[in-house]
């Protein structure tokens, strides 16, 4: 099943979810990789890595941000008491603003910054924003925080799902992945 | 006594047939270069030159250009990048705070087109260059625009894991658009 349906995501948000997932995970490791780097042109390349990739992150996740809102999510388990079922939203939602603000604060870095940036070394992206240390000093911090925010948020995520998983024995983990079959209760 | 000093210099340099030289309005002046980073093009300034220019299009023998650059005032609206070119690596501003270009001959190429001949010193090597400029002279205002490519590892810019083209080019654009007065 391409779409979602009441019991299980649909293959197209699965596959958002895990290679969206995949990608965070490699911009960790690469973004504290090429931070340490010293001053050379590979520091350069592994930057162009992170900034592209983190600009298709961006795109990707505002193509699923537009197939789940043209698609029904799974119901929560009745099990579920409803502050849990609010915590899980807002951690959602708030999953979504980060993967959105984090790449865009990237963006500014790199305009405030006034490097040409070619994505994969080919394709041209105009800045977003004015050159000036003061912003990107600014960006950088926002940049920052927003990913100690999102590594709260994953913790959160992943420990969540695998208390689903380990402690409820619901379906709420196994309906993401990728290859489980739900049976309909 | 100052004033009366440069008034009869002024005179010395007028009766010997000699016009006082061209120096550039800051302001309204630009001399830097263009580079590349990752195979996109990145516009470069100096805040901080001086330019003398003794030039007569009719008296090519006794026209001189001396420009002197401070490297440290290296500004291509990236602070980083700035920081960057000062290292060791690049300009090397802690050991080679100026480059300096001196001219040693002119030649016409009609109409308002010109080339200069000269010797570029960057980090303590000096190379020949030929500018190619248009000179043009405008009430009491001169306008010299001219632009060379040379080759930044020529003159060490750009040493060890940067000496190659792979992320900074080879090719540097000087790029000279300098009103004069007098």
């Amino acid at each position: 099943m391409l779409r979602n349906s009441v019991y299980q995501w649909g293959t197209v948000a699965k596959t958002f979810h895990w290679v969206i997932a995949v990608w965070i995970l490699g911009m960790f490791v690469l973004g504290w990789v090429m931070v340490n780097w010293p001053m050379s042109p590979t520091k350069i390349k592994l930057f162009v890595w992170h900034k592209s990739m983190g600009l298709t992150i961006l795109s990707l996740v505002l193509m699923r941000l537009i197939w789940r809102m043209r698609n029904i999510d799974p119901e929560s388990p009745r099990t579920m008491p409803p502050w849990e079922q609010r915590a899980a939203r807002v951690t959602h939602i708030l999953l979504y603003v980060v993967m959105i603000a984090m790449p865009l604060s990237g963006w500014v870095i790199n305009s405030a910054a006034n490097f040409p940036l070619k994505l994969y070394g080919a394709i041209p992206i105009p800045n977003i924003a004015p050159p000036g240390k003061a912003l990107q000093t600014v960006a950088e911090g926002v940049h920052l925080t927003l990913f100690w925010t999102l590594s709260m948020l994953l913790a959160v995520h992943v420990g969540a799902a695998l208390r689903h998983h380990f402690v409820q024995r619901d379906d709420v983990l196994k309906r993401m992945l990728p290859f489980a079959r739900i049976g309909r209760r | 006594m100052k004033k009366l000093l440069v008034a009869s210099l002024l005179a010395l340099w007028t009766s010997i047939g000699i016009a006082a030289p061209w120096t550039p309005d800051p302001g309204r002046s630009r001399l830097g270069f263009v580079a590349t980073y990752e195979g996109t093009g990145f516009e470069t300034v100096f805040r901080e030159y001086r330019a003398s220019i003794q030039f007569d299009p009719k008296q090519l023998d006794t026209s001189a250009i001396e420009v002197t650059v401070n490297l440290d005032s290296v500004d291509s609206a990236s602070t980083d990048r700035d920081e960057g070119m000062r290292d060791s690596e690049w300009f090397d501003v802690a050991n080679h705070p100026q480059a300096t270009f001196v001219s040693t001959g002119f030649s016409a190429h009609g109409g308002d087109q010109f080339e200069v001949k000269g010797n570029l010193t960057i980090k303590d090597t000096t190379l020949p260059i030929v500018i190619p400029f248009t000179w043009q002279t405008e009430a009491d205002e001169a306008r010299f625009t001219g632009e060379t490519v040379v080759k930044r590892t020529d003159f060490k810019i750009g040493t060890g894991e940067w000496e190659k083209d792979e992320t900074i080019g080879f090719d540097v654009k000087i790029v000279i658009a300098l009103i004069l007065t007098r």
